[in-house]
């Protein structure tokens, strides 16, 4: 694939989920959204008694559930064809799942050399507006870990085994924050989409 | 001047506390003095009572005799701008210090001594006073959305403690 | 049943017994009452002195007539007996009718008219000899002095169990009314303490006979000849001479005696007499009662008793002949005496007055422009021995003076009002006096008003009345120091002083009268103002300035708005009863605080100030070593800070106090 195709494809992919992203999605206030985002980690932090592992996983089960349902949405919204490639699928996750449903759009870095590998750098994540977390919390927790299983279970459903993780986290002390996915396989089932 | 700030909750619990020193050196009071150190809380305890006589005044308060307020009570206008209402200004004195108040929505009572300062009888910036108030409001208000404070609780953070300190440094003398 | 009186709460600590009983709110105007009550002075002989000494081993007349000033008709002293002596003898059930029938507990009478109350004093030439020439009303020193000793009978009494509450209000009340009352100062400025009667006194069993009398009689009338610095505004004319025939009730000789006397002094120097059988056998197989300190007394002489541990004793039925001889004195004698002179002086000075200007402020305005000169005639001032200036006894100024405080004194107080009004007219250029008319202007009106005092009274009439009598007495002060500026060097405090005990008894009886009204919601703030004023301006001791500290607590805990008032009382009253509370109580509490109409009622009172100020007095207490008091504070705040996380740390002061108090108290041990 040429860049200017490229290029072009991703214009083309910014416009559909800005389009999308006006005229086709009901919208919430964030603030309601990320209180209740809050309360539900910090319900969670209650219930699991601060195992904060437990508690990633336990973002991560939900998140999992989310996706694999999602995806069915996003699909027939966007009425997207099937990625021609890993590249596609990120440049897709970026300007159009993000945008569609959270309204921002992570930058995408980090390719790996084999190309089955990239990061998403989310700024103004919404989920963590005004999140403090507490000292104990600092070290282990994830606390935007359901998107990890948002995307593994929507990209699951779509054939992609992928593992989906938090690098980074801005409410750690870190940078910035970073999310890393990478391609397993293709399910088999289906005709791999091999370029020529 | 020193001042001693507090958020107090709805049950006379403390959120918040937090001394200011001033840092110019010029003013010869930098830090209360010792007894004023342990007695600060129950100055500020025992205005909490006229915070809450104000919280409910309609109209500014006149027939207050000992007490000079210099505004009105949270209720008093509904054409008054909003976030005015908020700020009680100058509501109570012990023996030189000023006690202001301010009083969120949601009823939580930031209040504040203010020391004297050994060289002049300043009288309170009542307009940089109100901008501190409101400023803490909104870090207050930041700090309560977050999911890991429960409401009412003391705050921990230090990040809060720091910007309250900055904002201190900022508009408080 | 002891029946709970005025006497018992004054002197509440020597009745711990009665330390839970209640006290009707305005008990400062039976204080103020009694304070202002008419002054009898008691002249003897050395014969009879001696004959009182020998029988009951009481130095004179005069000490044994002490114990029986305060509220003529509560016979306090007699109902000692029967709580001391419930199942003595059978001549207790005699006298037992009489006492019911006469006794009207002035504690709980609605209206003060009702009772009148008396005070005692030394003769006239005692009373001058001790006049403080500066025109001092009281001596802080004393006061502060008698605070401290008073204090230490209240460490002995009291134990840790003794139910404080009303106590500590009863030690205020009657540091209060040392504060506002002495029957020894003559001040020029106002007659309260200016005897009404002179009661001289003759032994007949001595056989004093009319000679004597006669003797006695002229000396007095010449006192202001004999007597060296006799006060210019002092007039034995305006006191009524009565003769007291003390005899022996067993000898008809005697009897018939003191009935012939009688008649011929009245006859030959038209005095009245009054006899009293001072002396009977069988007072002396009568069991015999404990006499109690008087209320009121003069400062010197209440640290005098509280000093000596001195018991008097008198016969049961003595004592009950005394009462009823002494309501003779002042139904039969001393309240007509009061109201001849009233009526003689409305007439003689008043009316006058009245029908010059008839009211009518602007012809009153015209005139006083007119005749500014001969006005100034009028009202002039003499020279006393020491070269001090007052107005004269005769002066139509100090005899409305008179005619107010006298009216007050019989709890007329709107004749009292009326009077201090069109006085202080024409005192405007004698700041001393002016200030002390508007002063009484004021408490008439508090003193009067009962409970239809209103906001607008308070803030209109009242509160400015007794500004302007601050003032005044503030320009005085002025006026002091700069004379003695000019005059040289000399120590200022001192000469300050004078104007300063009356500014402070100013306050302090405005700051109590105002509490005595049932608004407290709009009447605490002018008692606090007042009460604040006095620890910025007097120079009271430490420990009374404590007492004002802890006055002021009192007067944070009473404001409460009224339309919560009675829930407020509510709440009290359950916690006084179940303390200790249990834990259960505790909760129910609690949760009470969250209902809604809690939430409305907040700021409705103010509890915190008042636990603070409460803070503020137990640290001062303690700095003054009065552990005692120290504990009362604490324990009295326990409650308000035991929940509130903010003060309880263990670097603030309140924990520091309760260890130092721990220490001080197994220190001791």
């Amino acid at each position: 694939m040429s860049s200017s195709a490229g290029q072009q494809q991703i214009k083309t992919l910014k416009v559909l989920g800005e389009d999308v992203w006006k005229n086709k999605v009901e919208k919430i206030n964030s603030e309601l959204f990320t209180l209740t985002y809050g309360t539900i980690v910090s319900q969670l932090c209650q219930d699991y008694d601060r195992d904060f592992e437990k508690i990633n996983d336990e973002l991560y089960k939900m998140g999992y559930n989310i996706g694999v349902r999602i995806i069915e949405d996003f699909l027939a919204r966007t009425a997207l064809p099937r990625c021609t490639d890993f590249n596609t699928t990120s440049e897709v996750i970026s300007k159009v799942a993000f945008k569609v449903f959270l309204n921002l759009t992570p930058t995408i870095a980090n390719w790996s050399q084999s190309n089955d590998a990239f990061s998403l750098i989310i700024s103004d994540n919404p989920l963590s507006d005004f999140v403090e977390l507490p000292i104990d919390a600092m070290k282990s927790l994830w606390y935007s870990n359901v998107y990890c299983g948002v995307l593994k279970g929507a990209l699951e459903m779509v054939q992609l085994d992928c593992d989906v993780s938090f690098v980074s986290d801005i409410l750690r002390g870190d940078n910035q924050t970073e999310l890393r996915i990478k391609l397993n396989k293709v399910l088999k089932d289906e005709i791999p989409v091999i370029e020529d | 001047m020193p001042q001693y700030f507090a958020i107090i909750g709805k049950t006379d619990n403390p959120v918040y506390e937090a001394q200011f020193i001033s840092t110019q050196k010029k003013d010869g009071t930098q830090e209360f003095p010792s007894d004023l150190k342990e007695l600060n809380p129950f100055i500020l305890h025992a205005s909490l009572d006229i915070v809450e006589d104000l919280q409910w005044q309609m109209s500014p308060i006149s027939s207050e005799g000992n007490v000079s307020v210099s505004r009105g009570g949270f209720l008093r206008s509904k054409n008054a701008s909003t976030a005015d209402n908020c700020y009680l200004g100058k509501i109570d004195h012990f023996y030189g210090l000023a006690i202001t108040a301010y009083i969120t929505y949601s009823g939580m009572k930031f209040v504040m001594i203010h020391g004297t300062s050994t060289n002049t009888n300043e009288a309170i910036d009542d307009n940089n006073c109100r901008i501190f108030y409101q400023e803490v409001h909104e870090l207050y208000i930041k700090t309560l959305m977050n999911p890991f404070y429960n409401a009412s609780e003391p705050i921990t953070s230090p990040i809060f403690d720091l910007r309250v300190r900055q904002l201190a440094k900022k508009y408080l003398k | 049943m002891i029946n709970f009186s005025y006497e018992h709460y004054m002197n509440l600590l020597f009745h711990l017994e009665c330390s839970d009983e209640n006290i009707p709110s305005e008990i400062a105007r039976r204080i103020v009452s009694h304070a202002i009550a008419p002054v009898i002075t008691v002249t003897s002989t050395p014969e009879l002195d001696k004959h009182i000494q020998d029988t009951y081993s009481i130095d004179s007349l005069y000490m044994l007539l002490r114990f029986f000033g305060g509220c003529v008709s509560d016979r306090d002293q007699a109902s000692e007996s029967k709580a001391n002596a419930p199942h003595s003898s059978s001549s207790l059930t005699t006298t037992k009718t009489t006492r019911a029938r006469s006794r009207s507990n002035s504690l709980f009478q609605r209206d003060s008219t009702q009772s009148q109350y008396i005070r005692f004093t030394r003769p006239l030439p005692d009373l001058v000899e001790r006049h403080d020439k500066n025109d001092m009303l009281f001596d802080h020193h004393s006061l502060e002095s008698y605070l401290r000793q008073y204090l230490e009978l209240v460490e002995k009494f009291t134990f840790d169990s003794t139910s404080h509450q009303l106590l500590k209000k009863s030690l205020y009340h009657n540091f209060f009314s040392l504060a506002i009352s002495s029957t020894t100062t003559l001040s020029p400025f106002e007659s309260f303490n200016h005897p009404i009667m002179s009661l001289i006194a003759l032994d007949i069993t001595n056989s004093q006979s009319y000679e004597d009398a006669k003797g006695l009689l002229i000396k007095f009338k010449n006192l202001h000849n004999t007597i060296d610095k006799f006060p210019i505004y002092i007039n034995t004319y305006d006191m009524l001479p009565v003769f007291l025939l003390c005899y022996n009730a067993d000898s008809p000789e005697e009897v018939q005696q003191c009935e012939e006397l009688s008649v011929k002094i009245k006859k030959q120097l038209f005095v009245e007499s009054i006899s009293l059988p001072l002396w009977k056998n069988s007072y002396q197989t009568e069991p015999f009662i404990k006499l109690h300190q008087p209320v009121m007394s003069s400062l010197d002489e209440m640290i005098y008793f509280l000093q000596s541990d001195e018991q008097n004793t008198l016969p049961i039925e003595l004592t009950n002949t005394t009462y009823d001889m002494l309501e003779k004195l002042v139904y039969a004698l001393l309240i007509p005496f009061m109201q001849r002179k009233i009526a003689f002086w409305e007439e003689t000075v008043l009316q006058p007055k009245k029908s010059i200007f008839h009211g009518s402020k602007f012809l009153k305005k015209l005139m006083s422009r007119a005749s500014t000169s001969s006005h100034q005639q009028q009202n002039i001032l003499t020279k006393d021995h020491d070269g001090n200036e007052y107005f004269a006894s005769s002066s139509p100024e100090l005899l409305l003076r008179k005619l107010a405080d006298w009216s007050i004194m019989l709890s007329d107080f709107k004749t009292g009002y009326a009077t201090y009004e069109i006085l202080s007219h024409d005192l405007e250029l004698f700041p001393k006096y002016l200030a002390s008319c508007l002063e009484w202007e004021a408490v008439s009106l508090l003193m009067g008003a009962q409970n239809i005092v209103t906001v607008k009274m308070m803030k209109n009439d009242i509160s400015p009345l007794i500004d302007r009598a601050l003032d005044a007495y503030d320009a005085c002060a002025a006026n002091t120091h700069l004379s003695n500026k000019k005059i040289g060097p000399t120590n200022e405090s001192t000469s300050l002083e004078p104007v300063l005990s009356y500014e402070t008894r100013c306050l302090i009886l405005s700051s109590e009268l105002f509490l005595s009204l049932s608004d407290t919601w709009t009447s605490t703030p002018y008692a606090i103002n007042y009460l604040e004023s006095i620890l910025e301006e007097s120079r009271l001791g430490p420990c009374s300035r404590i007492m004002i500290w802890e006055r002021l607590s009192d007067c944070y805990d009473l404001r409460v708005d009224p339309r919560i008032k009675s829930k407020v009382e509510q709440v009290q009253k359950q916690d006084n009863l179940e303390e200790p509370a249990d834990n259960e109580h505790r909760i129910l509490n609690s949760q009470d605080d969250l209902n809604p109409s809690n939430i409305v009622s907040q700021g409705l009172t103010r509890k915190r100030k008042a636990a603070f100020f409460r803070l503020l007095a137990a640290k001062m207490w303690a700095e003054q070593g009065q552990w005692k008091q120290v504990k009362w504070c604490l324990d009295n705040i326990t409650d308000i800070y035991s929940r509130v996380g903010l003060v309880n740390r263990d670097d603030l002061i309140l924990t520091r106090l309760r260890e130092e108090y721990n220490i001080a108290v197994s220190d001791s041990k």
